[in-house]
């Protein structure tokens, strides 16, 4: 799915990025540990073709990403990719509405049927009473899980979380691992998601340290609830 | 458009841009018109027609100045193709200590060559010794009314007279700032003899005649002119005896009026393009603002483009929508900038404070100053987006 190829990436003087490898592939659950400033950011911006490495190749969906143009690689992370952020991303002058047909007007999708989609699923998610709220209204854990809907509404092939619990509370944060779970395992989506936290407990099927530019593996071990999504959402 | 229904872009950072544009705007309106304005009516100042030609002092250093032989309108007069000739008198004078300027004139020929009407009282005669009739904008100013008795004193000689404001014309030119007096007040006022006058101008047939023939039969009078002054047989269009006077040739120029006026702009290196480039340097260190408040503006909105490049919004796209949603502000705040400029402008003026020389600048919209206050902001500001990072 996709493919990292000796991966280099520098800001000025200093490589953030040394030589890195990784194969993703259809389900995976990925999370990528390291401290702050380790380069996860980094990492998924360029999985998401957002940034340019200094030197590598990545392939994705079978194709070459040094081949796309900008045209192309917005298209391919329109159609393919969710993002999921630390801080949430919801751009505070829309609605939240607004915020999930995001996704939808860019890829060309018409006013009624957009709003009609990100209706059907805040009411999925039990979450159809913000929808004419603001972002600066919602708590943390509202704003994630809109972000998290914003993310799903394309039916991407793969959510890259960066950081997405690092500023929940203990409760938002198990209800936001859980989320992502039930999306990996019913929706067989596949998901890389970078932390801070070099101990917690993820359900991931593979496991990196990002140390020093460069990936090492470590054993995963797959937990989280087995809640329904609705019930969780009612936390 | 994709995006342009989603209003991304945050009010308050947009109402500062649309702030500094239209206080750019009005600024480079606000010196662009005025100087234009300057320009226009100072060349325009003794006629906008082509056919008027001047017979003019070229030693002098203002139009007002000059000193040029009155006998030459008579030399002139009989040519074929003059169809009028007017020697005038302008004197710098004071009237309730507000400075002015007084034309002395031969009414008769000189409202063949401006068109005036009486608003208030009656028209001037040479026979009114005692009298003036009064440009409605100095009349506003000072408060004059016809049958008014005023106090006028000469800037150049201390004369002073007692005048009586016989009427209150309109001309819809710089002579509506003005006060006309018979020639030989004037001449009196001015300190000069009634040999000379500061100007003397000359409606012509361009077809039957041009400056240069003009200017020809001047120097063969000049070539007649005795060494000292002998009396001259009265014409009859003139109360005043003259006499013929020793002049030098090369002192004297004849131009159309436009032209003749344009030179003294050009002296003082205060020519049209001058003014503009002065106007456009406004504008350019305005436009550092607009450069600046456009940056600030995407600076502003950095985290909202990088969610919507990471929701798979591409560079051309992002661009494409960041003009639309700022390039009509921008229009509107410039449209607002002129129509702010226009109306102070027009406020200053009805106060009388936008005047030079005693004349009220005319204010009017000039297409280049438009296209300029329209297409640079707009160029900046598309410059801005266009070059934005926006990763």
């Amino acid at each position: 799915m996709i493919e990292l190829l000796n991966i280099w990436k520098s800001y000025g003087e200093t490589t953030v990025l040394k030589g890195i490898n990784l194969k993703v592939k259809k389900g995976d659950f990925i999370a990528i540990r390291g401290k702050s400033g380790a380069g996860k950011t980094t990492l998924l911006k360029i999985i998401s073709l957002i940034e340019k490495p200094n030197k590598g190749e990545i392939k994705i969906f079978g194709r070459k990403a040094n081949d796309l143009t900008d045209e192309e690689k917005s298209n391919l992370r329109l159609h393919n990719i969710g993002f999921i952020f630390q801080f949430f991303n919801l751009i505070p002058s829309l609605t939240v509405l607004e915020n999930i047909e995001l996704p939808l007007a860019l890829a060309g999708i018409k006013k009624r049927e957009r709003r009609k989609r990100a209706r059907e699923l805040l009411e999925y998610f039990d979450l159809l009473h913000l929808a004419e709220r603001f972002p600066e209204t919602l708590s943390g854990g509202e704003k994630q899980r809109i972000a998290i809907i914003r993310a799903l509404v394309n039916k991407p092939k793969i959510i890259l979380a960066d950081e997405p619990t690092s500023s929940l509370d203990n409760e938002n944060t198990l209800l936001v691992i859980d989320l992502l779970t039930e999306i990996n395992r019913d929706k067989k989506l596949t998901i890389i998601l970078t932390t801070t936290d070099l101990y917690e407990k993820l359900p991931t099927t593979k496991d990196y340290i990002l140390k020093d530019g460069q990936l090492h593996t470590t054993p995963s071990v797959r937990t989280g609830s087995s809640q329904p999504i609705s019930r969780r959402a009612q936390v | 458009m994709k995006l342009t229904s989603f209003k991304y872009l945050r009010r308050q950072p947009l109402i500062t841009l649309a702030l500094i544009l239209t206080a750019s705007s009005t600024l480079f309106s606000l010196t662009a018109f005025s100087l234009t304005g300057f320009h226009r009516g100072f060349i325009a100042y003794l006629g906008e027609e082509e056919n008027v030609i001047v017979i003019y002092d070229k030693k002098s250093s203002t139009p007002f100045t000059g000193l040029v032989p009155t006998y030459l309108a008579d030399i002139v007069s009989p040519l074929n193709g003059v169809l009028e000739v007017s020697p005038e008198t302008i004197a710098p004078c004071i009237i309730r200590s507000q400075a002015v300027f007084l034309r002395g004139i031969i009414p008769k020929k000189f409202v063949n060559l401006n068109r005036l009407t009486i608003l208030e009282g009656e028209m001037l005669s040479l026979k009114d010794f005692n009298s003036i009739i009064v440009g409605e904008k100095v009349a506003r100013k000072l408060n004059l009314k016809p049958q008014e008795k005023i106090l006028v004193f000469g800037v150049l000689t201390n004369h002073y007279l007692e005048l009586k404001v016989k009427g209150i014309f309109t001309s819809n030119s710089a002579l509506d700032d003005e006060l006309l007096t018979p020639l030989y007040v004037g001449q009196w006022l001015r300190g000069t003899s009634y040999s000379q006058v500061t100007l003397i101008r000359i409606k012509i047939n361009s077809n039957l005649i041009s400056p240069y023939v003009i200017l020809q039969k001047i120097a063969e009078a000049s070539e007649e002119s005795p060494s000292s002054g002998e009396p001259l047989e009265r014409p009859q269009t003139t109360i005043t005896p003259r006499t013929i006077i020793r002049f030098k040739m090369e002192n004297l120029g004849v131009k159309e009026a436009q032209e003749f006026m344009k030179d003294y702009v050009n002296r003082y290196g205060a020519n049209r393009e001058a003014i503009l480039i002065i106007s456009t340097t406004t504008l350019l260190f305005s436009d550092m603002s607009i450069f600046v408040a456009a940056k600030t503006l995407i600076l502003q909105h950095k985290r909202e483009i990088s969610i919507l490049r990471s929701i798979g919004a591409s560079r051309k796209l992002l661009k494409k929508d960041l003009l639309i949603k700022t390039l009509p502000l921008t229009l509107i705040s410039s449209i607002a900038g002129v129509t702010l400029a226009a109306i102070a402008l027009s406020l200053i003026q009805e106060h009388g404070y936008l005047q030079v020389l005693s004349h009220t600048i005319p204010f009017q919209l000039d297409l280049t100053i438009l296209i300029l206050n329209f297409t640079l902001p707009l160029l900046i500001v598309s410059v801005c987006i266009l070059k934005a990072y926006t990763e």
